[in-house]
Formats: C-alpha cells, sequence, structure tokens
C-alpha cells in the first residue's frame, strides 16, 4: 500500500481554489486552496461533510469547471492547457449517473465506446468486458428509465470503466446501492488498483473507506484538514476507527 | 466518434415522444388543416368581380413566365381564342388599357388569370414603367379583367380575397414557423434539459472534444427544424393558392433547401440559449425574447424590398424573396436574400457561441 509514495503523481491539484460569485450577495469560495496527489495503482478517499467541497474539486478535476486559481496537473502538465487527451484517460463518474433514460444498457455502452473511438471488434471486447464485470448481462435491451437505482448505478460504472481510464474519479460510487452492488463497485476499485490504475472516491460511508483507501484526504470547508493513511490519521488524532478519527478532525478544524 | 455522437443526440430525440409531437405531428395535422382550409376558402374565387386596379407590370417580362404554365393568346382576336378554349388568357393592348381575357366557368382560366394578378402584385413597379416607356406605352396603365363564358355559380364573399392573398404568403411563412419551433424545442432538449436531467455531466466528461458536441447537437436541431418545414412544405404541395397553379415540387424542394440557414441560425440560437439558462422555463422565456428579436430585425432588415410591395408585416417581409421565388420568379433573388443573409445570421451567432465557449461559459455556468 505504501508503495505509491516513490511514485510521480499522476494527478496533482495544486493551490486550487474555485468560487462561484453571486449576484448582490458574497461569493461562495466552494475550495480553497486545495493540495493534494493521486499517484497510479492507489486508492485515495477525499473526505468531508456535505457542502466541503468535494464535489466541486471533482468536477473541476473532470475540468467540468474551469479552476478560480490553482492548478490540477494530469503528469505535470495543466489539463486545462489540453484538456482532450486528458479526458479520453479519466473516467469520471458524477453524483447523480446520468444516464439517458430512453436508451438501452447497450446502447449506452455501445455509444461511450464510440466517444472514446473504438470500434468493431474492441469495441465489442470493452463492452462485453465491463457487462461482465458489473453483472449487466440480464438488463442489456432494457432502457436506464426502466433500472432499478442499483442497476442505474452499475451502468454508469460501467461506462466510467468502459475505455480503461488510467485515472478514476468517482463522486460516491455506492451511493443509494444495496449491499451487492456496493460489494461490486468495491471490487471494481480494487481491481483498478491491481491494474495500476489511479482511484479517487469520495464517499459517507467509513466502513468504505477503511476497507477501500490507502490514503485518505479530509476536506472541510473547502481546505485540507488532514492527509494520510488510515494509520497516520489515527496516530494524529488518538483515536481508533475512522468515524471517530473524522469527527475529531472537524471539531479541531471548527 | 462523430457517428456514435450524432447517434446519440438522434437516438435522444426520437425516442422523446414530445419533441417526436412537435416535429413530425403537429406540422402535418396544421399543414394538413391549413391546406384544407385555405383550399376551399380559395377555390370559389369570384373573380369577375374584381375592380379595376392600376397596371405595374406587363409584356415582355409577363408572357414568358405565363407561357411557361398556360397558354396565352396575344394574337388578332384573343377574346375568340379564350372563348374557343384555345386560349387560357387573351391579352389585348388598348391605348392606355389592357384587357384581360379569361372564362371564368373554366378552372384553368382563373387559374391564369389569378396567376397574372400575382405577378402584377409582386413585380417591381420601378421596373415595369421603365419597360413600358421603353416599349412607348404611357402610363397610367389599367388593366380590365374581361369575363366570357357563363358565370360560374357561388356567392359572394369579400373575405376570400384577402384570404387569397394571405395564402399566397402563407406556405413559406408556415414552414418557417415550423422550422423554428422545431429546432427551438430540439436544441431546448439538447442543451439545458441535458443539464436539467443530470446527463451534461458524464456527457462532457466522456472524452468528446467540445466542438464535437456542439456540431453534433446544432446540426440535430437544424435537421428536426428543417424535416418540420419539409412536412409542411410537402402537405401544402397541392394547395390551390393565389398563385396558380400549385407550385411546382422542384420550386418546393428548393425553398426548402433556401430554409437552411434559417435552420441553422435557429439551432444555433437556441443551443446558445439553452447553454447559458439555468432552467427550461429560463430557456423558453429567453428564446421567446430571441425569436422576436430574430423576426424583427429580419423584418426591419427587409423593409426596403418589401415596402414597393406593401408587405411591412413579418408575414411578408420573413419570406418575401421565398414567395416570389415560389410564384416563378428566378431563382437568383431568393438566394442572395435568403441564404446570404441568413447565413450572416448564422456566422454572427457562430462566432458568439465560439467566444462564449472560448471563455469556457458553455455548460460550464
Amino acid at each position: 500500500m505504501a508503495v505509491a509514495a516513490v511514485r510521480e503523481p499522476v494527478l496533482s491539484v495544486r493551490g486550487l481554489v474555485r468560487i462561484f460569485p453571486r449576484f448582490a450577495r458574497p461569493p461562495v469560495v466552494a475550495v480553497n486552496g486545495l493540495d493534494f496527489d493521486v499517484y497510479p495503482g492507489e486508492i485515495l478517499a477525499l473526505l468531508g461533510p456535505n457542502g466541503s467541497g468535494k464535489t466541486t474539486t471533482f468536477r473541476v478535476i473532470a475540468t467540468l469547471l474551469p479552476p478560480t486559481r490553482g492548478k490540477v496537473l494530469y503528469r505535470g502538465r495543466d489539463v486545462f492547457q489540453k484538456d482532450g487527451a486528458y479526458r479520453r484517460r479519466l473516467g469520471y463518474l458524477p453524483p447523480e449517473p446520468g444516464l439517458y433514460r430512453h436508451l438501452t444498457v447497450r446502447e449506452h455502452l455501445s455509444l461511450w465506446a464510440g466517444f472514446q473511438g473504438l470500434s468493431g471488434e474492441r469495441k465489442n471486447e470493452a463492452v462485453a468486458r465491463v457487462v461482465e464485470r458489473f453483472g449487466l448481462g440480464s438488463v442489456l435491451r432494457r432502457r436506464a428509465g426502466q433500472l432499478s437505482t442499483g442497476y442505474r448505478q452499475r451502468l454508469a460504472l460501467a461506462r466510467t470503466f468502459l475505455h480503461e481510464p488510467e485515472i478514476l474519479v468517482l463522486d460516491e460510487p455506492t451511493r443509494g446501492v444495496d449491499v451487492p452492488t456496493g460489494l461490486l463497485v468495491e471490487q471494481a476499485m480494487r481491481e483498478a488498483r491491481s491494474e495500476g490504475r489511479a482511484v479517487l472516491f469520495s464517499t459517507h460511508l467509513m466502513e468504505e473507506v477503511e476497507h477501500l483507501a490507502d490514503r485518505i484526504v479530509v476536506i472541510h470547508e473547502g481546505r485540507k484538514i488532514a492527509e494520510g493513511t488510515l494509520e497516520d490519521l489515527a496516530r494524529t488524532t488518538g483515536e481508533r476507527g475512522l468515524r471517530k478519527i473524522f469527527l475529531k478532525l472537524l471539531a479541531r478544524a471548527s | 466518434m462523430m457517428r456514435a455522437l450524432f447517434l446519440k443526440e438522434i437516438l435522444q430525440t426520437v425516442r422523446e415522444w414530445r419533441a417526436l409531437g412537435l416535429v413530425f405531428l403537429t406540422p402535418f395535422l396544421f399543414s394538413w388543416l391549413a391546406a384544407w382550409f385555405l383550399t376551399r376558402a380559395t377555390q370559389a374565387e369570384e373573380l369577375a368581380s374584381l375592380p379595376r386596379f392600376r397596371l405595374v407590370t406587363l409584356a415582355d417580362t409577363l408572357p414568358p413566365l405565363l407561357r411557361e404554365r398556360f397558354r396565352v393568346e396575344t394574337g388578332a382576336d384573343p377574346r375568340k381564342a379564350v372563348e374557343a378554349g384555345a386560349a387560357d388568357l387573351g391579352l389585348v393592348v388598348r391605348e392606355d388599357t389592357l384587357e384581360v381575357i379569361f372564362r371564368q366557368d373554366r378552372p384553368r382560366s382563373l387559374d391564369a388569370l389569378q396567376f397574372f394578378q400575382t405577378l402584377v402584385d409582386e413585380m417591381k413597379e420601378q421596373d415595369l414603367q421603365a419597360f413600358l416607356e421603353r416599349a412607348g406605352y404611357r402610363p397610367p396603365f389599367v388593366m380590365v379583367p374581361v369575363a366570357v363564358g357563363p358565370s360560374p355559380s357561388g356567392e359572394k364573399n369579400p373575405w376570400k380575397r384577402q384570404i387569397q392573398r394571405f395564402a399566397t404568403r402563407f406556405i413559406v411563412y408556415l414552414a418557417m414557423v415550423f422550422l423554428l419551433m422545431a429546432s427551438m424545442q430540439i436544441a431546448t432538449d439538447l442543451s439545458i434539459g441535458e443539464k436539467e436531467r443530470g446527463t451534461m455531466e458524464a456527457f462532457l466528461a466522456s472524452g468528446v472534444p467540445r466542438w464535437g458536441i456542439v456540431v453534433s447537437k446544432v446540426l440535430v436541431a437544424t435537421f428536426a427544424g428543417m424535416i418540420a418545414a419539409g412536412i409542411v412544405l410537402f402537405n401544402l404541395r397541392g394547395l390551390q393558392l393565389g398563385s396558380a397553379p400549385p407550385p411546382g415540387t422542384f420550386r418546393l424542394i428548393a425553398v426548402w433547401l433556401l430554409l437552411l440557414p434559417a435552420g441553422l441560425v435557429s439551432a444555433l440560437s437556441f443551443l446558445l440559449v439553452g447553454s447559458l439558462a439555468s432552467s427550461i422555463k429560463e430557456a423558453q422565456a429567453l428564446n421567446g425574447l430571441v425569436l422576436t428579436v430574430y423576426f424583427g430585425a429580419v423584418s426591419l432588415s427587409a423593409l426596403p424590398f418589401t415596402l414597393p410591395f406593401m408587405e411591412v408585416l413579418p408575414i411578408g417581409s420573413l419570406t418575401h424573396y421565398l414567395n416570389l421565388f415560389l410564384a416563378g420568379f428566378p431563382v437568383k433573388s431568393a438566394l442572395v436574400f435568403s441564404a446570404g443573409f441568413h447565413l450572416l445570421w448564422a456566422g454572427g451567432f457562430f462566432l458568439l457561441v465560439l467566444a462564449i465557449y472560448r471563455r469556457g461559459w458553455l455548460w460550464l455556468r
């Protein structure tokens, strides 16, 4: 687990600030000088209470929002300078699955493979791989609007993993799913790590972080308040169990 | 990649019943109804009761257009030829009068008279004056419709003339309205609609270049508008209008193609509005504003050309040159006005979208 520290980061967030201006009201500072690195072959959890800036950070990393200040670097290059190539190496799961309710599962996967420039046999192989990995075989012909919450999340994840991205950014990947689907997601994240991919995810389930994360970044009101392995955070706070650690860190920051 | 993008936008559009209804069903039903109504309203026109009116067009420019479609007799005894059914229309030039001889019991002859009237209405007065003076005529000229043959039955209805005149402007205008409505609906659905449904985020982060997303959405919205306009034109192709005979298939296809710039303009502008709005309702309100500006600007800019024809209302000026083209005028003027003007608009909107896109505002607020 600690091997990642000696490698070059695949993704670096440097001094990230994101401010949302508002008409006739003070602006909202969603992210305020955030710094962290993500290494290949590691799972990094971004923890924080609601409204702490996790989703905004993910959206900036996914190039959906330009930063007000600071940079997001992919292997040392600013992702907003030439974001096309970077986006093809990124798999982003938004907080909402964002599925087209009139398209079938197969159409979703086939179109997404097309967006990534996959065609012919390569496309079929990629689709078959994620269908098997996320157990979508029985619902391939069903429209997304007819799927259960769990299957919707599986399809959204399958779409994210489809092109075998180098970096996975997953915003609450297990939100609202049942236990079997949750396990499937955890398994997929572990496999991605073993394949050398970098996984950055957020969640409110502390057990999930304890099981999965190699390192943890805790943010509060847009600022980083702690970073390290679970052991590092336990040592810093003198608490056992991530729930207690997290609450103590928040209490200190407040 | 572009194939996948187009396929996604098309599938998304054709599986949405509301969009389909607006693009296919509404123009079909509405134009069908309009065709039925206008045909009934214009068929029984009592042309013999038309008043005298000032002649503003004639002769060498007129016979070729008329002769393409009708048998026109200008020889020694046009009246006899019309009465015998050997000619649809007879023209006799007196000292300051043109007699237009027709048979009021023959639909073909009535069509010819009506077409003649439309040309008189549409052509530029000064061109004709110049021509007539060169030919040795002195203004004013008076056209006298001379009815021959038995009078057809049917009651006199003063509204029919108005309806007929309106109908001559109606085809292209109706097509334009449905083009704008359909492209507005689809562009709104493909922009702010996607944002509201939460599908835009994953789509934007999917690795597809932003220009590809913009191009596919613009083209699909334009295509939807063109389909709606095509349905209207196809449905109205057999409509008996003031300008007889009904426009030919070639002219209707040409008019449809000439609407393409307007389709591009509307798709681009509605997509721009949809990408900047924060909700579908806001986008719809802003689209109303865009339509007002668009109609107003087009009408005002066309005013110098359309004033001589007394077409100061948008319904006339917006589609003025396409109407002329439909009535039998050469394609050049319609092409110059419609394509040139609308492409200018499209270019302006494209630059605006590009500027906003480069500022990172498009869909990213």
